[in-house]
């Protein structure tokens, strides 16, 4: 068993196609983005759930995981799923701050963290798309074996 | 092959549902909330109430009216002569004012003169129709002045100098206008108009105060060092051109009008030599209608007859208030109400009688320096005398009734069980001596000793002696003190009235004295007075006490000691003396947290201003409270972590879940409990009592937490108890919504208002827009201030509306604040008398008013977390009392919270504010509402318990889950007391018009409310489905690959 999980890791990038790369980009941005969510949104508000940074990350993690088992598809499959929910819980979470704040102010770019909150909501969906895209591009090549 | 078929398509189907459940799931949850929902109310259909009787339908409340047009026309004549009473002549030399409709020919300058201010901006804006708007220019015409058409012409084609105008809730602050040289039309100087009328203008807006205490809005950059209230380089030039063209003959006079609700902040702007100005009226904001009221003054058609409810400082740092007002962000926003008592003319008449005495280490106090006009001031076409005929003891005073003090008389018949006589030991004091009473009257004699017809205001201040008492136990007194008000009907010229001025002495002759835990009345001499204005008051008194310019060189005039009368109060009268509150508790200190020195001895040590010791206390410098744990221990009641200690902290409630959904034999409607008192103060019987409690127990808790939960400026609709839902509309100046509800309210429109009854093709139009409230204190008439009330009043009847997001007894505690034109005064004794009258115009004809904000909203900056830092005497005799006073005239059913804090509590979930001085001292038998909700920082389930009742948004989230059998007793306890206030509200306003006894109230929910719980429902069910299959066809996808590879490893 560790002999071929070592195998695995060995040949991690081997016979990989140029989406498989993509996926793994994407995968980080992700990534990415639950830290950005951290750091400018949870400090803003009570109300804004903890979970979205849960379910950005493990979303990220499966995809170089089951990239380890040739099992890419799945993996980003998993991360769609899981960044679509992310993105649905941080809006329900966060919507009514804008909405409690618009009474201070002249145009929804005067509230202070707006600009946070619309860009990790539009990074969010754009990821979602891009790995259920992905999901169905292939991530390795078909190598024939000489008989 | 199938496998694989079957698997992607089941994984693209999951993929669809998941995306569809997703955004359904988003949607409804958003939908849900009561401010998204009124929207899309308004786009895709509103749920709609029936009303359905069976016989003709009761009217409780009728109207003067026959309909819209006569209402209109009605209130917009009050309307104008609110403004024609109120608007401030500061100024008439040369007899330029009044104007001779004949020879006084008109060049109008001022964009504000083509474009008024006619409200502030935000919540309390005015509304009025595009063809209703009002300009100075053929409203003069319209007085019968002739007009330099030319100029007005120019200044209409060039709208490019006009304010930047945004009907939007915020404002940015251009004054813009045009300076002389930018007016290019040769009209200008036309010496056929021989008259200039000069029109200055500002405005105001919530959420900010004014440059430079807001720096972030735009348009600031025309401002004169960024200072709002300066005049503009383009003013000066304009008044500078006008008085070279007086001098070179083109005009006769030049005349300003002053359209702000905040003063000028310029020493002597009205009497630089450089603008030659030679009349000034201060016009404040008009509304809809005031426009032609100050034609009328300009014409001598109306007398001028308004008197200064603020004073007007020569600059900004004049005002005591001046280094703690505005941004200091402590990390946590704080505002220090450094000045305590001597907030306005308390402040500049105190320290000016020290200086005179040189008392008090009173330092160089100029008075003119400081104050261009003092508080009461005003002018008039034509002059009065007044003599004091005499001080007596009131022979028949208020005082047998439950509801006591000086006109409570007439909440008896708003509220049908009070006038029950109270016991002897609890009446109020009467005696042979004078100040062994707690009702005087104060008799004056006013002669009209001038050539014109008009008004006079009698002002009587008071004296209380400042003992070495009071500065041990650091007891304020200001020298002087409003304390009664008149007004004179219309005098002829040669003609007299004796003017009866009532004094409620048991609460004003009082101070709060902290270490007495009460209210106290020192033994000493006491002094009222008659004056003009608060500083002849002072001088008054000074002459009377033997003090004159002669032998004291800074006392700038002599007073007249015959204005005066002292009065003695015994050591006897002083120690057998009570406070009387309209409510049941004792008085006793309930503010220790709102006093930083208080809250954390060992914190930084504030320093509050004191009469005691002017030089050391008056602040040059901004003076910092310093954040602590103990100072910060408030804000543990905005997450509610401290929900295992509501014993403690509610000792109100006891550990027991009421009964709910509760079937009664003869079900109770909301109109049975019309006229039926649920407070034994307030003479509920035993049966009163358990009445109000078998109709509680009939509700559900949905229903609780849906009528105490949901209030974005309504109350909900209860169909099991024909409870209609209910508009409850900004703002202090008059309704802004359109007398048919449904255009602007986005909603279902609830309560029937006349105007749907008997006028309904009339009803897309807005009601009228009354003055400032600057302005209705101004008049210091409460016949009229009770008849704006009754207008309001009027126009929420025909519009269906039955509660009022007003009036505003916030104190104009600094000019720059931005919502100075929904407050009266600095005075908190003319706010609470006139608000007080206009609240029981409003409610005579059943529309309940939420006097807001509860309490300190003092500035709009940081408005919404800012923590409040206070003694205890001074939130008591300056910021509560207007409330106090309200209540006492008006029974005002309600308050609105105030988005700042106490301390650091929100004033919501303070507990000694909102039950044990709101309810229990000051009597308020409504109940209070949020300013706008926001769950962050507000928190409802915690604002129960303590007493506010209901959020102005959605909170139904929050309360659902803490119903009966969930451990939460306090809170269901509080929620059923909350709906109870709400309930005897509603049961006692014109939302019960057309209901009797035999009404059904039927309410249909809008039909997109059903397909989104349709849709909600399928899509979860489609995508359970989806996820089953994928599940499925995975698992036999996975099962026959690994069986693959062990044949291929066999």
């Amino acid at each position: 068993m560790v002999n071929e999980l070592l195998n695995l890791v060995k040949n991690y990038f081997k016979n990989r196609t140029l989406a498989f790369y993509f996926s793994l980009g994407v995968a980080l941005l992700t990534l990415i983005t639950g830290i950005v969510y951290a750091a400018t949104i949870l400090p803003l508000d009570d109300r804004a759930s903890v979970f979205p940074i849960v379910m950005l990350i493990i979303g990220a993690l499966l995809v170089p995981i089951f990239a380890l088992f040739r099992l890419t598809r799945i993996g980003l499959g998993c991360m769609s799923l899981l960044t679509f929910f992310a993105f649905i819980l941080y809006l329900i979470s966060i919507y009514e701050y804008p909405i409690e704040q618009a009474m201070n102010v002249s145009n929804i770019w005067e509230i202070t963290g707006m600009t946070n909150i619309i860009v990790v909501a539009v990074m969010m969906f754009i990821f979602f798309i891009a790995s259920n895209v992905l999901a169905y591009i292939k991530q390795e090549k078909i190598v024939l074996e000489d008989k | 092959m199938i496998r694989k078929i079957l698997f992607k398509t089941s994984l693209i189907l999951f993929n669809v549902s998941a995306i569809l459940f997703g955004f359904t799931t988003l949607f409804d949850n958003v939908s849900r909330n009561g401010e998204v929902q009124d929207v899309l109310d308004s786009f895709l259909g509103a749920g709609k109430q029936y009303t359905i009787n069976t016989g003709k339908p009761p009217v409780y409340y009728k109207s003067w009216y026959q309909g819209i047009d006569d209402l209109m026309a009605g209130n917009g004549n009050y309307a104008a002569a609110a403004e024609a009473e109120g608007a401030v002549l500061l100024k008439n030399e040369n007899d330029a004012l009044p104007l001779n409709k004949e020879t006084d020919k008109i060049s109008l300058f001022g964009v504000n003169a083509y474009q008024p201010v006619y409200s502030l901006l935000g919540a309390g804006k005015v509304q009025i129709d595009e063809d209703k708007k009002q300009t100075f220019g053929p409203e003069l015409e319209k007085e019968g002045f002739t007009l330099n058409k030319e100029l007005s012409s120019w200044y209409e084609s060039h709208t490019e100098y006009y304010r930047e105008y945004k009907d939007t809730n915020f404002i940015n602050f251009s004054i813009n206008g045009a300076s002389w040289d930018e007016i290019t039309t040769d009209s200008k100087l036309n010496d056929e108009y021989n008259t200039a009328i000069y029109v200055l203008g500002r405005v105001g807006n919530e959420g900010v105060d004014l440059p430079p205490y807001t720096t972030d809005k735009g348009g600031t950059s025309g401002l004169t060092n960024g200072d709002y209230l300066k005049l503009t380089s383009k003013e000066i030039s304009v008044l500078e051109e006008l008085k070279k063209a007086k001098d070179n003959h083109i005009f006769d006079k030049i005349i300003v009008l002053v359209n702000s609700a905040n003063p000028i902040q310029e020493p002597d702007f009205l009497d630089k030599e450089e603008f030659g100005i030679d009349a000034a009226l201060w016009v404040g904001l008009p509304g809809s209608n005031g426009i032609p009221g100050i034609c009328n003054l300009l014409s001598g058609d109306s007398t001028p007859s308004g008197r200064l409810s603020d004073t007007w400082y020569t600059h900004r740092e004049a005002n005591p208030t001046y280094n703690n007002f505005g941004n200091f962000n402590n990390g946590n926003s704080y505002v220090l109400y450094q000045e305590g008592m001597y907030i306005g003319y308390k402040y500049s008449e105190t320290r000016y009688e020290d200086y005179v005495l040189n008392n008090q280490n009173a330092g160089t106090y100029n008075y003119d320096e400081n104050v261009n006009y003092p508080f009461g001031y005003g002018l008039s076409y034509t002059t009065f005398e007044q003599k004091l005929i005499s001080v007596v003891a009131d022979p028949d005073p208020v005082k047998n009734y439950y509801s006591g003090g000086v006109m409570a008389s007439n909440s008896k018949t708003y509220h049908g069980n009070r006038g029950e006589k109270r016991p002897d030991d609890e009446l109020r004091a009467t005696g042979d001596k004078l100040g062994d009473n707690d009702d005087l009257i104060v008799n004056v004699e006013v002669t009209n000793t001038g050539e014109k017809a008009g008004k006079e205001v009698v002002q009587v201040y008071l004296q209380q002696p400042y003992t070495e008492e009071n500065k041990t136990n650091q007891v304020e007194k200001p020298a002087v003190e409003l304390v009664g008000f008149a007004k004179t009907s219309k005098l002829e010229p040669g003609t007299s009235e004796t003017v009866q001025v009532k004094i409620d002495a048991n609460k004003l002759f009082a101070s709060y004295d902290i270490t007495q835990n009460d209210y106290i009345l020192d033994e000493g001499k006491y002094y009222l007075t008659v004056a003009n204005n608060a500083h002849d008051a002072v001088n008054n008194i000074l002459a009377k006490r033997g003090i004159s310019p002669a032998d004291h060189p800074n006392m700038d005039e002599e007073g007249d000691e015959a204005l005066v009368k002292d009065i003695d109060i015994s050591k006897e009268r002083s120690e057998s003396y009570k406070y009387w509150t309209l409510g049941e508790e004792d008085v006793t200190n309930l503010f220790d947290h709102a006093d930083p020195n208080k809250v954390d001895p060992n914190g930084n040590k504030i320093n509050f201003m004191s009469r005691s010791n002017w030089t050391g206390t008056v602040s040059s410098t901004h003076q910092r409270v310093d954040k602590t744990d103990a100072r910060e221990e408030g804000r543990s009641f905005d997450d509610g972590k401290n929900y295992d200690n509501w014993e403690e902290n509610y000792p109100y409630y006891e550990k027991e879940d009421p009964t709910f959904g509760r079937e009664l034999d003869e079900p109770l409607m909301l109109i049975d409990m019309k006229g039926i008192e649920y407070d034994p103060s307030r003479g509920a019987t035993d049966e009163d009592i358990q009445k109000w409690s078998d109709f509680l127990d009939q509700l559900t808790w949905d229903e609780m937490v849906k009528l105490t939960g949901s209030g974005r400026r309504l109350t909900e609709a209860i169909d099991s108890i024909a409870k209609p839902l209910t508009n409850d509309l900004n703002a202090s100046n008059g309704l802004n919504w359109r007398f048919n509800p449904t255009i602007d309210s986005k909603g279902n429109n609830g309560t029937i208002g006349l105007g749907a009854a008997f006028d309904p093709n009339n009803r897309n139009r807005y009601p009228t827009g009354y003055p400032c409230e600057g302005i209705i204190a101004s008049t210091f008439n409460i016949d009229l201030a009770h008849i704006i009330g009754q207008a309001i009043g009027e126009d929420a009847l025909w519009a269906g509306a039955s509660g009022l997001y007003g009036f505003g007894l916030n104190l104009h505690r600094n000019p720059y604040h931005g919502r100075a034109g929904e407050y009266y005064s600095e005075d908190p004794f003319l706010t609470g008398v006139i608000a007080g009258y206009e609240s029981l115009g409003a409610q005579e004809k059943g529309l309940y008013v939420y006097n807001k904000h509860f309490v300190l909203n003092d500035q709009e900056v940081n408005r919404s977390s800012y923590a409040s830092w206070i003694t205890e005497q001074a939130l008591r005799q300056e910021h509560l009392r207007p409330f106090e006073i309200a209540l006492e005239i008006s029974d005002a059913m309600c308050v609105m919270t105030g988005f700042n804090r106490i301390g650091t509590y929100w004033t919501g979930n303070d507990y000694n504010l909102m039950t044990r001085w709101l309810r229990g001292e000051a009597g308020m038998a409504g109940f209070a509402v949020t300013d706008w909700y926001k769950s962050s920082g507000m928190n409802m389930t915690n604002g129960h318990l303590a007493g506010n009742d209901l959020p102005d948004g959605d909170a139904t989230s929050t309360f659902k889950d803490k119903g009966p059998g969930t451990g939460n007793e306090y809170f269901t306890q509080a929620t059923r007391i909350s709906a109870m206030r709400i309930l005897y509200t509603v049961a006692n306003s014109n939302a019960m018009n057309f209901i009797g006894e035999d009404t059904i109230i039927y309410t249909i929910d809008p039909a997109w409310w059903q397909g989104r719980d349709i849709l909600v429902t399928t899509m979860e069910a489609v995508f359970i489905a989806f996820s089953c299959c994928l599940v499925g066809t995975s698992a036999w996808m996975i099962t026959a690959e690994i069986l693959n590879r062990k044949r291929q490893n066999k």
